[in-house]
């Protein structure tokens, strides 16, 4: 048990430091472009929030509920556009402080393996576009122990299982979306006008300064780069501009900030817009045990529906059967609803926001009494693409004893996309 | 934070004489590239995503001509041309990332045979709540 938490420990620490490693190379200059880029950007930034329809956070890295061990009591209708990976490594009980429970699981969308089998870059947006339909597709292996027989291949289940996407308003490729997406490009170009006039007035002021400093030959492509060039800017507005001229940029840049602040407004009106579309999915899921051990069977629908600035509301029933083998099989269905609730601002780029959910599921099966769950989750971020999800769990009864359980499990998610823009974005295929 | 790796810095401005002209060569990923290229002088860009055929796709390519009456010949089928209106201008680059993940853009100054005289800029772009603006002065 000591090695495979160290060799948990061991991935984990690789996934995490390894960003960090890449991130720490990356070379940052003050060019006059990246200076007006980075001032027009801080100014509009303010009281703004903006995501964009990619982060959909709908899409489901942790393990599917029907793992016992997994920290969602509920799925969500779409999974990681190309392959994510979830572990569970503890659980926490009120009998019990030691970690008893693991189960691992990888999702992999049919497009991720259809952009592999063709050799080609997923995220190249004519191939994106035209296989939107492998997207809607999701296959999930991954193992499962029960509870106190963690490390017994005998008592592993093998799970497997398949999403189907039929319904999904949040793809930024579906045509519904085009029009906002027309609106946005339309603002972009409105603001790209407005940057390059800011340009060529924040160059009228600082060659203004140059003159009244006596300087000749401040005009011409050559002045360009002796004074606003990649490696003369930056002594250029330290050094050879006043305060007062600096203050003079500064309004001038605060003035004409309108259409850069109603881009991203809009963005991210647009970006919450897509966000909260309405997704339905199906689900077929099995647990698959040696031997005379039971197997169990799980057919789902899954509908996702935004219905309030950083609310989200998902809904899933399903019809489970359990192939006894020894004994006769047992049936029954099971509902559950979850409300999650973003805490933090999504900054678009890095991390994903913190999000706090509260879900809970009834299953009711014959020959058996009926359980009832309440969860309560917080999902935190570490780095782009990985996310630890702890969760607080209540369980009117367990699988094994006739009383109420209050369980506390954590794992680690790991989204792949994600992860792979962290390092580049050509990290999946060839540039 | 947006993370930009830059090959070559963005200049602060070029000379575009008799014969030359700038190429622009922007490659994106992610579902849909929306972007534009505008100058100080024009109310409208001179082109977006939209003026491509094929769009969207990976890669995209224009060229900024000295003039209207001096085409760059040569051209693809898929490279687009606009032209300088003014002998000093503020030319420049605005790229949203809504429905993209990152771009990579790479502008050279060509000569009459479209060999290269010089890097102009050579940065990879990514995720930014509002976008990325290039810009640079162009003089003929």
């Amino acid at each position: 048990m000591n090695s495979l938490k160290l060799k948990y420990l061991l991935l984990v620490s690789c996934v995490i430091f390894l960003p960090a490693t890449a991130w720490g190379q990356q070379r940052t200059t003050a060019t006059y472009s990246d200076w007006l880029n980075a001032r027009i950007k801080e100014v509009a930034k303010q009281d703004v929030q903006a995501r964009i329809t990619q982060r959909n956070f709908s899409k489901q890295s942790e393990t599917p509920s029907e793992s016992a061990n997994t920290t969602s009591l509920v799925d969500r209708s779409s999974a990681s556009d190309l392959v994510g990976v979830a572990l569970n490594l503890a659980g926490l009980n009120t009998n019990s402080s030691a970690m008893e429970s693991t189960s691992m699981s990888a999702t992999v969308s049919l497009y991720a393996l259809r952009a592999a089998a063709a050799q080609r870059d997923p995220l190249d947006p004519a191939f994106y576009n035209a296989n939107r339909d492998w997207r809607r597709l999701s296959i999930t292996f991954g193992y499962d122990y029960p509870e106190d027989k963690i490390g017994d291949v005998n008592e592993r289940a093998i799970i497997f299982g398949a999403k189907y996407l039929p319904y999904d308003k949040r793809d930024a490729s579906d045509p519904d979306n085009s029009r906002d997406l027309d609106r946005i490009s339309n603002l972009l170009g409105e603001a790209n006008v407005q940057a390059q006039r800011l340009s060529a007035a924040v160059r009228e002021i600082v060659r203004a300064a140059l003159r009244r400093d006596g300087r000749a030959n401040v005009d011409g492509a050559e002045s360009a780069n002796l004074y606003f060039g990649p490696d003369t800017w930056g002594t250029t507005y330290d050094n050879l501009l006043s305060d007062s001229d600096r203050q003079q940029i500064d309004e001038l840049i605060k003035n004409q900030i309108a259409p850069f602040a109603t881009l991203t407004e809009e963005t991210s009106a647009i970006t919450d817009k897509i966000h909260k579309k309405p997704q339905i999915a199906f689900s077929y899921f099995t647990k698959q045990r040696k031997e005379t051990r039971p197997d169990e069977h799980t057919l789902g629908a899954i509908f996702d529906l935004g219905f309030a600035p950083r609310f989200t509301m998902t809904l899933n029933a399903s019809f489970n059967y359990v192939d006894n083998k020894m004994m006769e099989d047992t049936k029954g269905g099971k509902a559950a609803a979850e409300l999650q609730v973003q805490l933090t601002r999504d900054k678009l780029e890095g991390r994903m926001p913190i999000f706090l959910t509260f879900s809970g599921d009834g299953c009711w099966m014959t020959d058996t009494l009926p359980v009832y769950r309440a969860q309560a989750k917080v999902s935190i971020p570490l780095v782009q693409g990985i996310e630890i999800p702890l969760s607080v769990t209540y369980a009117s009864r367990t699988d094994l004893i006739m009383e109420a359980d209050v369980r506390g499990k954590f794992g680690f998610t790991f989204d792949i996309a994600r992860i792979a823009q962290a390092f580049s974005g050509g990290l999946l295929g060839k540039k | 934070m947006a993370v930009k790796t830059i090959r070559t810095p963005t200049t602060g401005g070029t000379q575009v004489n008799a014969g030359q002209h700038i190429h622009y060569f922007l490659h994106a990923s992610g579902a849909v590239p929306i972007f534009n290229h505008a100058c100080q002088h024009q109310d409208e860009p001179l082109l977006n995503e939209k003026s491509f055929q094929g769009h969207p796709k990976a890669n995209y390519e224009w060229v900024l001509q000295r003039s209207a009456g001096e085409p760059v010949s040569g051209l693809g089928p898929d490279v687009l041309a606009i032209n300088m209106d003014a002998n000093q201008d503020n030319h420049g680059v605005a790229m949203s990332y809504i429905t993209a993940e990152a771009y990579t853009l790479r502008i050279e100054l060509h000569g009459a045979n479209h060999q290269k005289v010089s890097t102009l800029s050579d940065v990879d772009y990514e995720k930014d709540p509002i976008g990325d603006f290039v810009t640079f002065e162009v003089f003929r």
